[in-house]
């Protein structure tokens, strides 16, 4: 193969070390930081040279001829399942507070279930509203640690 | 001192608070199992709780929530990669295999013996010597905490023997990029924050540790398809796997903790060091001097690899009540949230506290290792019953995996940007780790990322821009010295190996 | 004297105040309090919201309380969330201190303690400078000089960054003496206890650090008090000169109190200062308070808005002479 995968890698951190280091020139410097020996950006920059070398090392080592797992495995994971789970993480993020702990986390353990294949009713019950509701009493009941639920709280449940 | 440790004996052996000691191991543990909340938040919201009680019963409920969140964390650590402190994510590098290859049982055991016995063996060293030591604690400087992370980073190579020496050192550099996010330690510049207030406090620990440990870890087995292997699935059934460890294992593992209680121990009465540093100094040593067939065991699933660390965290937790309690200094953000446990119950540690109330010095040591103890006569029935979450179904797991982890890290902070970032860094990770590339060198580097830079910068304000603390200052000179014999000899053996066969794939 | 005859005022607002407050307190009852606090568990912010609530339950003052924590953006986080949604906050008060005023005037965060309803300041800490108990530096005096005579023979360990709260102390210190606050070798650590490691490894001369933290030191044969950044002399330590007797003439408090949501009715703001205020005379809170060494100052509402504005005042005056930007 004309370009390895590792290869690519290396190019990729070596784009990123250089964008590293652009950005660290940026930083601002404190009041008379100017003539200290170590300033907020000597570290940055140091690091932005170090990478730039290691992914250079890298673009030009020896590279491992049959490099495990191969492309076309890669390829032929399920890719659309864990897509579907990472827009489920990001639903969930965007939810928590809107909806509450209680329903966000429910749905969110519900969709789960069903998206990696569990089809019992009962079991997909069990596992998403009552666990939910035993950890939320634990946290908030026991420990006194505060969750905001609008919908918990509309119910009268929670203050 | 025979006579203050009798009272502190005698107080701590009362029916009530020996209750008290097996509610707070309970709580402890069961805090601490939720990755995210660990010691700290167990200590804080436990302080109200003991306002109105005895200060000696709350005290004791308080030690048994700080072992058992310690002894927690590691299991979750070990059970779904889920390291929810910094000073377990080394307990994650062979717990996990260990637990994937079926042997989930046994690794939570080795976890609890290394604990018990590092605590143990610390407590012994702090009743014989904890005021002597408060001198060892003040003899280390910024430069010498510099060249002790540096050291702590050599453990790096651990994961660079397998023909991937260039990518373990890429993502070293990379976790050190990360940790130079947010506001500036030192002089209260932002940095590369992009103007997001979100961070501005930089990219926690947790949130990285969960993301490219569990998150990933857990992704990854949606994405492979994979289903336990046959012989994974067996010992699932068969209850976990015993706890118990045949002879020779004991063997095998005794001298390292051993080694590792001692090392876990000095490095835990430096206040600047801690629980974290000692554990993968620990583990980095032990693969140094392992016998050559057991080093490749070593990310693998090595009952070393496992005991190393969980030894030296234990043995630093309690080291690092030197200095709290002779010095008055809290190491560590734990031991600070313990300083203010103390003080609520009307106990001021420093040097004093030794000589004019000697009976609270020792009873605040003696139940601190009655809740090591209780910890491990409750704990140990309990360990099949724990194990067996692994036997649940993959399709209910991995959702629970990822709802503990997302949620652990959003019950710190309660930002929801977390939990979207902590989405990007396991797409990266996944990503990343197909391609290769290691996780554990990118989170060790950023663990002691930020140290590293706040201490070399601290020397060289101190020294005046000069690095003549290199040579200048023995204890520096000492363990520079160290880290380079430590980096030349695997560099050698890399080299050699690398000449006599042709290099190998890494695994993912 | 402008400083003394702002007090009265405030001391006169203070009271009218109170009357106001008094009057209107029976009819504004407050059952609960929810408690945000803008760092994470275990913090001093935290501890301290936890202690007043634990305070105001316990003594029978309110029902229930509950926290909680919502960290960053170094507090700019919960102050903004306070803001957007101050409409459902009305039972909501929020925990701060000093560093609120110092962020804002950095811009750190775009918002400012005029963004809130200010109910009262609680309790707070005195600024100490320190030395090791068996330095060279008999007193404040003597630090002075080796100062003038080479910054770096007294260096200055803190527990925070460079341009924070007590790098800021040291260098008003010093600047109230006579000397050049730009000179200040101060080096940042980062929390107290390792600054305070620092002093006694000898990697510095001097600490500068909150007064509760120091007087334990203190008692613990550790370390001496070279001044504290009271006005008086402190009955914890009647030995301890104030830095103005010192020849430092300044003052300094770190405060710690509580902020609601912006646009909160006056009535229920003043039953909330009441409340604080009634909390301190309860048995429970001294016991809390002086477990842990703070000092109460409870200034309310205009009281407490005029002692922000006056440090405001004082930090942006320092922070320019350092040739640190202010946006306000």
């Amino acid at each position: 193969m004309l370009l390895h995968r590792d290869r690519v890698w290396a190019l990729i951190f070596l784009a990123l070390s250089i964008a590293y280091g652009v950005e660290a020139q940026q930083i601002e410097l404190y009041f008379g930081g100017e003539d200290e020996a170590f300033t907020a950006r000597t570290f940055p920059t140091a690091l932005a040279w170090t990478g730039g070398i290691v992914s250079f090392l890298l673009l030009v080592s020896p590279v491992d001829p049959d490099p495990r797992p191969r492309l076309r495995e890669i390829l032929n994971y399920d890719w659309l399942r864990v897509a579907a789970l990472l827009l489920l993480m990001i639903a969930y993020g965007l939810t928590i507070q809107r909806f509450g702990f209680f329903l966000s986390t429910s749905f969110f353990l519900l969709a789960g279930y069903l998206l990696l294949g569990e089809r019992r009713p009962w079991m997909l019950f069990l596992v998403s509203f009552p666990l939910v509701a035993v950890f939320q009493f634990l946290l908030q009941g026991l420990l006194g640690i505060y969750l905001a639920d609008p919908f918990l709280a509309r119910l009268g449940i929670t203050g | 001192m025979i006579e203050g440790l009798w009272i502190g004996l005698t107080t701590a052996l009362q029916p009530l608070n020996l209750l008290m000691v097996a509610i707070g191991c309970f709580a402890g543990t069961f805090i601490g199992m939720l990755p995210g909340l660990g010691p700290i938040s167990a200590i804080a919201l436990m302080i109200p709780v003991t306002y109105g009680l005895d200060p000696a019963a709350g005290l004791i409920l308080m030690a048994g929530v700080y072992y058992g969140a310690i002894f927690g964390g590691s299991t979750s650590s070990i059970l779904i990669n889920a390291p929810g402190v910094a000073g377990t994510v080394a307990t994650a590098f062979d717990g996990y295999p260990m637990a994937r290859k079926g042997f989930a049982g046994k690794a939570l055991a080795v976890a609890a013996y290394a604990s018990f016995s590092g605590g143990t063996i610390a407590a012994v060293f702090l009743l014989l010597a904890a005021p002597a030591l408060a001198s060892v604690a003040l003899s280390f400087q910024s430069p010498d905490y510099f060249a002790l992370m540096v050291l702590g980073l050599t453990a790096v190579s651990a994961f660079a023997g397998r023909g991937q020496f260039l990518k373990a050192l890429l993502m070293t550099v990379l976790g050190l990029m990360l940790a130079t996010v947010g506001q500036d330690v030192s002089s209260d510049v932002s940095r590369f924050t992009f103007g997001s207030i979100d961070l501005l406090d930089g990219i926690s620990f947790l949130l990285l540790a969960m993301a490219t440990f569990a998150l990933s870890e857990a992704l990854m087995l949606v994405l492979k398809r994979e289903r336990p292997s046959a012989e994974a699935e067996r010992a699932l059934r068969g209850g976990m796997g015993s706890l118990r460890l045949d002879r020779r294992e004991v063997r095998e593992i005794a001298p390292v903790i051993g080694r590792s209680s001692l090392l876990g121990f000095l490095i835990g009465v430096l206040p600047g060091a801690g629980a974290t540093i000692a554990s993968f100094l620990a583990y980095g040593m032990e693969r140094h001097i392992a016998p050559a067939g057991r080093k490749e065991e070593f990310g693998r699933g090595s009952l070393r690899g496992l005991a190393a660390p969980e030894t030296a965290n234990n043995a630093a937790c309690s080291g690092s009540f030197v200095p709290l309690l002779t010095l008055g200094i809290p190491g560590s953000g734990t031991t600070a949230v313990m300083l203010g446990a103390l003080i609520s119950f009307g106990i001021q540690p420093g040097p004093r506290l030794f000589v004019e109330r000697p009976d609270v010095f020792w009873s605040v040591i003696l139940s601190m290792y009655i809740g090591n103890v209780i910890l491990l006569v409750l704990n140990l029935p309990l360990i099949p019953y724990i194990a067996r979450l692994l036997a649940l179904p993959r399709r209910i797991l991995i959702p629970l995996i990822l709802f503990f982890s997302l949620t652990g890290v959003y019950l710190i902070s309660f930002n929801t940007f977390d939990i979207q970032l902590m989405v990007l860094f396991a797409v990266v990770a996944v990503v990343l780790r197909l391609a290769g590339f290691p996780m554990a060198p990118m989170i060790l580097a950023f663990v002691l990322g930020r140290l590293m830079e706040e201490n070399l910068r601290r020397s060289l304000l101190l020294w005046d821009g000069s690095l003549a603390f290199l040579w200048e200052r023995p204890i520096t000179l000492g363990i520079t010295l160290l880290t380079l014999l430590v980096l030349a000899t695997p560099l050698i053996q890399f080299l050699r190996e690398r000449r006599n066969r042709p290099v190998t794939a890494g695994k993912g | 004297m402008t400083r003394l005859s702002r007090r009265s005022l405030c001391a006169t607002l203070a009271v009218a105040g109170l009357v106001f407050g008094a009057a209107t307190a029976d009819a504004v009852e407050i059952k609960k309090i929810h408690f945000l606090i803008p760092g994470g568990a275990g913090g001093g912010w935290d501890t301290t919201a936890r202690a007043t609530g634990e305070a105001l339950t316990k003594a029978g003052l309110i029902e229930s309380a509950s926290f909680e924590n919502m960290s960053g953006g170094g507090g700019g986080k919960a102050i903004a969330y306070l803001i957007e949604t101050a409409d459902r906050q009305q039972g909501t008060l929020m925990v701060n201190s000093t560093p609120i005023i110092l962020r804002s005037l950095r811009g750190r965060f775009p918002q400012s303690f005029r963004d809130l309803t200010p109910i009262a300041s609680i309790i707070g800490d005195y600024g100490a400078l320190v030395a090791r108990a068996d330095s060279e530096f008999a007193d404040f005096a003597a630090a002075l000089e080796a100062y003038r005579g080479d910054p770096r023979s007294a260096k200055v360990a803190g527990g925070s960054v460079k341009g924070g709260m007590d790098h800021l102390i040291a260098a008003r210190i010093f600047q109230a003496a006579g000397a050049d606050p730009n000179k200040v070798v101060y080096v940042p650590y980062d929390a107290g206890g390792k600054a305070l490691a620092a002093l006694l490894s000898g990697e510095t001369e001097l600490l500068s650090t909150g007064f509760g933290e120091a007087i334990e030191a203190a008692r613990q044969g550790q370390v001496k008090i070279l001044c504290v950044t009271s006005p008086e002399r402190l009955a914890a330590a009647p030995d301890v000169p104030t830095c103005k007797e010192a020849g430092a003439d300044m003052t300094f408090v770190n405060w710690r109190g509580f902020f609601a949501a912006p646009g909160l009715p006056d009535e229920l703001a003043d039953a909330y200062a009441d409340l604080l205020g009634r909390m301190q005379k309860t048995e429970i809170w001294k016991e809390i308070r002086d477990r842990y060494g703070w000092v109460d100052i409870y200034k309310p509402r205009a009281e407490f808005v005029a002692f922000l504005e006056q440090q405001e005042g004082e930090m942006k005056a320092l922070l320019n002479a350092l040739g640190i930007e202010t946006v306000r």
